[in-house]
């Protein structure tokens, strides 16, 4: 009844089933490095060809005349990711901050199901409102409009979710032991957010911040939407520029040989750039949990 | 006996009437168990009768669990779990390679502190290994739920509601819904880690009424922090002790019950048992 | 203490930073509810049966959208399709089957980690090379699917390590002393007690796929026609809004529409999460 042979099989099934998902975790894992590795020999290509240090010191981007200055586009693409940092976090800090100490309960839960909705709306529909109303409006206080101030607003209002995000889940894991031992102090409610609450959490609200920094580097629809993709160093707010992720989208279609290895490069650059930020990240939060 | 000899064979009871007629059906030889490098059971050697109640005592660390996880391979389940030395089940070697580790889980059940029934249905939950087990046949299948369910006194109280989900019952429901889903499987030997710790005093009571039941069935090994209720059920008793707190737990004394309790001859389990009035 | 010196005029800080904070939620929730409007607004009256079922014509500012929601289906999913079994397996593979220290499984969270944090735009470059080039599958659904396979893929894995995380041991051990084999246990135990974890992901990681833009430009290309198979080249509906707004004069009013299903899209994913938890919660309770 409690037969044996069935048993044997057992074993010999767990077997196939440990093989078959070693395949599909080293499938996962590949990935990644077929990423890297194309990316880099796509964009090493160009190593022979032209020198690397072109990319810095040509005169300008005139892919057609063979010319790829980058510069211009990395100072964009840093630009926007700092005016639209400077913008998003303090907002999304004192957000997280009236969620879990003075909106009434159900008002921050209802804020945090928005926030966390606002997460999921896809970049192109930010894009399209920066598009239709926000860049009108800058237009007409100085024109073109579309510049690096569009730009920035509509990054800030994308990675303003995610840093009131990981900001929330941060506060609300702050010991209420602490929060407690400062109210019986007699401290003022401003003065345990101010003095207790956000020191305790400043690991993770770096961490959220860097999280929104490496977001808004990344994006691409809705800084090609609203920045008007001149290639210039701006000069003011109101400049138009052109991003490192929208000079990709923008060429990739009709980029041929050096060209397109030239895309490449900015995809290398803009990976590391990503990559540079996660490991600043890891630096902070191990210094941090050593002191 | 206080410690036994190396390699010995057969019954060695000196002073247990109650072992003499009967087989020994599990044996440890040198039995040894480290987690890394960690030791945390030394050459434990002992032999354990058919249809008695062998109760596992000693303080925290002592490596009674481990000990257990050691009779059905349980620390094949950690992959820093090392064990050397031998385990008979009758006449099989259970820590060798050709043992089948899931027939061998089959005949060594296992019940532990927490009750843990799984978050099915109680049908379900007793269905689950008689098919893993080979068992198709719907009445067959009924007839032996319906049979476990009885054996633990749980039949009356939930044949209503087989379908409901198994974690509505009591702590000491549940822990008797553990034991029906060991015996269905028909084991020839239960180890029971601490089966009673987790339960309040009456479900306590039952759960102990129903080890003492199974003596006449099963091979029963039950480690127990409760030195009164190792009196009351065991018939023979060893204790572990953890020598200078450095993690190795060692077998110190085995012997009868009465053996034990009343004429120790190591003076540790002496001072052990003098913390329990029995 | 301080307290008192720090009063204004009868003003206590704790009084001004009370309104700092609701003039804070009144400009976020403002700006949010003027994008919702501003879209909902135009967009609404857009969307009708036609507008749904008929195809675009005269590069999107007549028709519909309906050959853009069949590739954006067909995409989607087999972006889903091809990421389930990888992704769950992956997840199965780092909790039940390894050890968490093994440098093995942590060269295999480590590459999950660069994945998640990649650029969408770079996913797109790798997929232009690798899928459409290199395996030759051109501008096509399929290799647009693949590539966001590649991208969903953390998120769902992440998700699933949780939730199998989130399975008491107590289940495996119980499961291994009744002498169940490792995949029984997995199929009959974990991935059921998991299962509300493992949907969770599979709809975020849909969601995300979902509203991807960039990473799909140069895989799947802008072909607007009614897709025949998975090889041919086909838009969805994020490329669709970018497309009008953007490259066609006078293709607002469809974009606002095309925004408003998409959005709906997205609320509807959402929405599901938020039931599927909250009924499994319910459930455990009784």
């Amino acid at each position: 009844m409690l037969s044996k042979h069935i048993t044997l099989s057992h074993s010999q099934i767990d077997t196939l089933l440990r093989h078959g998902l070693r395949v599909l975790a080293l499938t996962s894992s590949f990935i990644v490095i077929l990423i890297i590795l194309f990316l880099f020999s796509e964009s090493f290509g160009i190593v022979g060809e032209i020198s690397p240090l072109r990319f810095f010191t040509d005169p300008g981007w005139y892919p057609t005349s063979e010319q790829f200055n980058l510069l211009p586009m990395i100072v964009g693409s840093l630009c926007l990711m700092m005016s639209a940092l400077l913008l998003a976090a303090p907002l999304a800090i004192l957000t997280a901050v009236f969620c879990n100490f003075y909106a009434p309960p159900a008002l921050a839960v209802i804020v945090r199901r928005l926030i966390e909705i606002f997460t999921a709306i896809p970049s192109v529909i930010y894009g399209l409102w920066g598009l239709v109303v926000l860049v009108p409006i800058i237009a007409s206080i100085q024109a073109p409009g579309a510049s690096l101030l569009a730009g920035s607003i509509v990054l800030a209002i994308m990675i303003f979710p995610t840093i009131a995000m990981v900001s929330d889940s941060v506060i609300v894991a702050v010991p209420k032991k602490y929060i407690k031992g400062a109210v019986a102090l007699g401290l003022e409610r401003y003065s345990v957010i101010f003095s207790v609450v956000l020191p305790t959490a400043k690991s993770g609200l770096f961490a959220g911040m860097l999280l929104g920094a490496a977001r808004a580097v990344g994006e691409t629809m809705a800084v090609l939407m609203v920045c008007g993709n001149i290639v210039q160093m701006p000069s003011s707010l109101f400049d138009p520029i052109r991003a490192l992720t929208s000079n990709i989208a923008l060429e990739m279609a009709y980029a041929m040989d050096i060209h397109r290895t030239a895309l490449f490069v900015s995809g290398t650059l803009l990976l590391m750039l990503v990559l540079i930020l996660i490991i600043l990240n890891e630096i902070y939060q191990s210094k941090h949990h050593h002191a | 006996m206080n410690m036994p000899s190396q390699n010995q064979q057969g019954t060695v009871s000196t002073d247990s009437v109650k072992t003499v007629n009967r087989n020994v059906i599990l044996r440890t030889n040198n039995l040894c168990l480290y987690y890394g490098t960690k030791k945390a059971i030394e050459d434990i050697s002992l032999e354990m009768a058919g249809r008695s109640i062998t109760a596992i005592i000693g303080p925290s660390g002592s490596g009674k669990s481990s000990f257990l996880s050691c009779l059905n391979r349980l620390t094949d389940l950690n992959e820093e779990c090392q064990v050397t030395g031998q385990v008979w089940l009758q006449d099989k070697e259970i820590l060798s390679k050709s043992m089948e580790v899931l027939e061998l889980r089959r005949r060594v059940g296992m019940l532990f502190q927490t009750p843990n029934p799984f978050p099915f249905s109680i049908w379900r939950n007793l269905e689950l290994p008689l098919r893993h087990h080979g068992v198709r046949d719907k009445d067959i299948i009924a007839n032996k739920i319906e049979k476990v369910l009885r054996d633990v006194w749980l039949w009356n109280e939930v044949n209503d509601r087989l379908d409901k989900s198994a974690q509505l019952l009591s702590g000491g429901q549940q822990q008797r819904l553990c034991l029906a889903r060991t015996l269905i499987l028909e084991p020839e030997v239960i180890l029971m880690d601490e089966p009673c710790s987790a339960l309040d005093p009456i479900s306590s009571d039952h759960v102990e009424e129903l080890i003492t039941h199974m003596r006449s069935t099963h091979t029963v090994v039950v480690v127990t922090h409760n030195l009164a209720q190792a009196y009351r059920i065991a018939d023979k008793v060893a204790f572990f002790w953890n020598q200078d707190h450095k993690g190795k737990g060692q077998l110190i004394e085995y012997g009868s019950v009465e053996q034990i309790f009343k004429h120790p001859h190591n003076e540790l389990t002496t001072a052990y048992i003098a913390t329990c009035r029995c | 203490m301080p307290k008192f010196g720090q009063r204004l005029s009868g003003i206590s800080i704790e009084h001004m930073v009370i309104l700092l904070m609701w003039c804070v939620f009144s400009l976020v929730a403002g700006l949010f509810f003027w994008i919702l409007w501003e879209i909902f607004s135009n967009g609404l009256s857009q969307v009708s049966w036609t507008f749904l079922t008929e195809s675009p014509r005269s590069g999107g500012r007549e028709g519909g959208i309906a050959s853009v929601l069949v590739a954006t289906a067909m995409i989607v999913g087999i972006c889903m399709l091809v990421a389930l079994p990888i992704g769950v397996g992956t997840a199965v593979w780092l909790v039940e089957f390894t050890p968490a220290n093994s440098s093995f499984s942590r060269i295999v969270r480590m590459s999950l980690d660069v994945l998640a944090a990649m650029p969408s735009i770079v996913f797109g470059l790798f997929g232009n090379a690798f899928f459409s080039i290199t395996l030759g599958l051109g501008f096509s659904i399929l290799s647009g699917g693949l590539t966001l396979t590649c991208m969903v893929l953390p998120f769902l894995i992440r998700t699933c390590v949780e939730a199998l995380y989130a399975v008491p041991s107590s289940y495996r051990l119980g499961a291994a002393a009744l002498g169940l084999s490792r995949t029984s246990t997995l199929w009959n135990l974990l991935l059921p007690t998991a299962m509300s974890g493992i949907v969770t992901g599979f709809l975020l990681g849909m969601g995300r796929a979902l509203a991807e833009t960039a990473a799909l430009l140069f895989t799947s290309g802008y072909v607007d026609r009614m897709p025949e198979s998975i090889f041919d080249s086909g838009r969805t509906i994020s490329i669709h809004i970018y497309d009008l707004s953007m490259n066609v004069p006078g293709g607002e009013p469809p974009a606002y529409g095309s925004a408003v299903v998409l959005i709906i899209l997205l609320l509807v994913i959402n929405f599901t999460i938020l039931g599927i938890t909250r009924y499994w919660q319910h459930r455990r309770l009784t």
